[in-house]
């Protein structure tokens, strides 16, 4: 097989990233990217992009840390290089505060960021309701700058990428030799994976410009993240609803829990309200599969369900996926009889 | 009882506003008027990033640490009033950066959350192995100086666009007592060879992205003679200019260079930055801040003047607690004078 033909589905940060992996580890791979969505409407644009993760239950602790690590390091080389405004990363500082002192002392992440401490007695004066609360430094990773910025990357490799949208995998195995499912959400309809459900997230962005610290309540429901021209104010965690339309009093509800951890946001304005449906699992599903049909043979990588962490693991799940595009590679090149008819 | 502030920058008005509050209500004759030839957006604190942060070492002055303490619990307390973002008034977290291990600031237990930098964040700043994270306040004068305006407006306090050539001129003409809050120009009413201009030059950028303050130092050459980045609620700052005795308020077309390069340096990313303006302005910089009671002669008469002038390049980081000294030196004037009792023994 001469140059593999990889097909990336989807074009959100897992896509994009994964298909920038497969490109740098795989320089004969021809790899296109298929979506029905590109930036700015992914569920990626959603998202403040903070690099905090999301804990899976069903994966190795060691394992989401080394994706994160990954991620990061990746990230903090951009952030100091003078690509990083236009990749969209910013470093940034803040505070996790506690109303009653968390279950786990440290979080798994918390060698994996930067000058991580407890807060200092006065530091929780400003959060009056809070009797406990984290310090840190961390990135974040603002789409759609970021997305649009791995977009230019892959076309200066020669990546093409297609608005369409696949009802069937089976559709590309004509025109490709490897699928790459990295659809998130969508995967629940592609492949039937009931596994995979949405946790609706409002947020709203707001124009403060002062508003340089994030803030975030430790149960993750209650966030402040400030980014490049606005300030994302969040959110909720909706479990199995499909409603992209963003809900009024569900706006006023943010608002005012923002407002009462950090009281200058009422000067706020301009507010534009978002909904993202988080593609959510019990564990991210990152694994090879050789799809069989009437002796054809389709091997696909999948890489989604990365639920509420996806921008904070994305480079480790999509150095994974791309060992594994490896792999299948490896398997078609060593079947004597070749891989299809 | 007639007022004269003489001056309309941050100590100016600062001072104004600090001796009404305290002390209409005791002197109801109290007239207070402001006197300046130059007003905001034009004064030299307009010119400053509003960044809360003494210099390095206080010399063993304490009565200094003591007022930048007084001013930063001021507007800590203020920050999470309505009126903060229009007094410019927000947390800001960032970085102080050295070549070599320096001992702790007088600061370091004023700001919050002082701590020293970890070997993988110095990795963020190649050629600096030592430095300081700390979450300071910045209290923009470009909103705060108008706040303070609108205070003493709405308190009746009179402003005169003038340009004050002696304190005669304000003094003798029924004036019990002139604050002499003139920063640098203090010299033209009063010989000082202790103050001198320190000459600073800045350029102001578009970088939303930037979310913290990065300060280096070069501990030999001096404070601010280093790159400096100070991201503000619009514009972010880049800094980096000590001229000492260098009068000229031109952008110097080096002085642009130094500061770009070296903050490019510094920041790889402000390269892309969008450059807005650029402005050059004169620390009013003394060894010490002169805050202290004087008496001027008009003609027969012996004039009170209280001189509050000589903060350098930490002005807005001290202006509230040499506010508060200013007011109570005013309040000592009016105890000799009978005007207020002393407390706790009356006046023979």
């Amino acid at each position: 097989m001469a140059a593999p033909k990889v097909a990336v589905i989807g074009a959100g940060v897992i896509g994009l990233s994964t298909a920038l992996c497969i490109v740098e580890t795989c320089p004969s791979c021809s790899v296109t990217v298929l979506s029905d969505q590109f930036s700015p409407n992914t569920t990626s644009d959603v998202a403040a992009g903070m690099l905090i993760p999301h804990t899976y239950p069903g994966t190795p602790i060691h394992v989401q840390k080394q994706w994160f690590k990954e991620t990061f390091t990746y990230l903090f080389a951009i952030s100091n290089s003078a690509e990083a405004s236009e990749a969209g990363i910013q470093l940034v500082s803040g505070w996790q505060v506690f109303k009653s002192p968390p279950k786990e002392e440290l979080p798994f992440w918390s060698d994996a960021v930067l000058g991580f401490r407890s807060m200092s007695e006065a530091e929780l004066q400003k959060f009056p309701q809070c009797r406990f609360g984290q310090a840190f430094t961390t990135l974040k990773c603002e789409c759609p700058p970021y997305l649009l910025w791995l977009e230019k990357r892959l076309k200066a490799t020669g990546v093409q990428m297609y608005n369409r949208k696949i009802s069937d995998l089976w559709e590309l195995h004509s025109e490709y030799d490897i699928i790459v499912n990295c659809t998130g959400i969508g995967a629940h309809q592609l492949v039937g994976d009931k596994k995979l459900f949405p946790v609706r997230g409002q947020v709203l962005q707001v124009y403060a410009p002062w508003v340089k610290n994030f803030i975030r309540d430790g149960d993750g429901l209650t966030y402040i993240y400030p980014g490049i021209h606005r300030v994302t104010l969040g959110g909720t965690r909706e479990k199995e609803s499909w409603n992209l339309s963003p809900d009024p009093s569900t706006t006023k509800d943010i608002f005012d829990r923002c407002c009462s951890l950090e009281p200058s946001l009422r000067e706020a304005h301009d507010i534009k309200v978002k909904v993202g449906l988080r593609p959510s699992r019990h564990c991210v599903r990152l694994q090879r599969e050789v799809l069989n049909q009437e002796g054809v043979k389709l091997p696909v990588v999948h890489n989604y369900g990365h639920g509420a962490g996806g921008i904070s693991v994305h480079r480790g799940t999509a150095k994974d996926a791309a060992r594994l595009v490896g792999e299948c590679i490896a398997a078609l090149r060593g079947s004597s009889s070749g891989a299809k008819l | 009882m007639r007022v004269a502030v003489i001056g309309a920058g941050v100590i100016g008005l600062s001072s104004a506003l600090c001796i009404h509050e305290q002390f209409h209500g005791l002197v109801p004759s109290l007239e207070l008027e402001l006197y300046a030839d130059r007003f905001t957006p034009n004064t030299t604190s307009d010119g400053a990033a509003g960044l809360w942060q003494p210099y390095l070492s206080d010399l063993g002055n304490l009565q200094e640490t003591l007022w930048n303490k007084e001013t930063f619990d001021h507007l800590l307390g203020h920050l999470h009033s309505p009126a903060a973002q229009e007094m410019g008034l927000f947390l800001l977290s960032g970085y102080n950066l050295f070549t070599e291990p320096v001992p702790d600031p007088s600061w370091k237990n004023i700001v919050l959350g002082f701590r020293n930098l970890t070997p993988k964040e110095l990795e963020l700043f190649p050629g600096y192995s030592y430095g300081w994270f700390n979450t300071a306040l910045m209290l923009e004068c470009r909103s705060y100086l108008p706040w303070l305006t609108n205070r003493l407006t709405q308190r009746g306090v009179k402003f005169f666009h003038k340009k004050v050539e002696s304190f005669q001129e304000v003094g003798g003409d029924g004036v019990d007592v002139v604050i002499n809050c003139t920063g640098m120009r203090s010299g033209e009413l009063q010989p000082d060879p202790e103050l001198q201009p320190g000459r600073g030059q800045i350029i102001k950028v578009l970088a939303p992205w930037v979310k913290h303050f990065i300060i280096t130092h070069n501990v030999k050459s001096g404070i601010y003679r280093s790159p400096y980045v100070i991201p503000g609620s619009e514009f972010t700052v880049l800094g980096g200019i000590y001229q000492h005795g260098n009068w000229s308020e031109e952008n110097s077309a080096q002085d642009h260079k130094t500061i770009w390069e070296s903050c490019c340096r510094l920041l790889p990313a402000l390269q892309k930055a969008k450059i807005v303006s650029e402005w050059s302005g004169l620390r009013p910089s003394r060894p010490q801040v002169r805050l202290e009671r004087d008496s001027v002669r008009h003609g027969n008469v012996q004039g009170e003047v209280i001189h509050n002038y000589g903060h350098g390049g930490f002005g807005i980081t001290i202006h509230w607690g040499c506010a508060m000294a200013a007011a109570r030196l005013f309040g000592s004037i009016l105890q000799d004078r009978g005007k207020v009792a002393s407390s706790p023994q009356p006046r023979l």
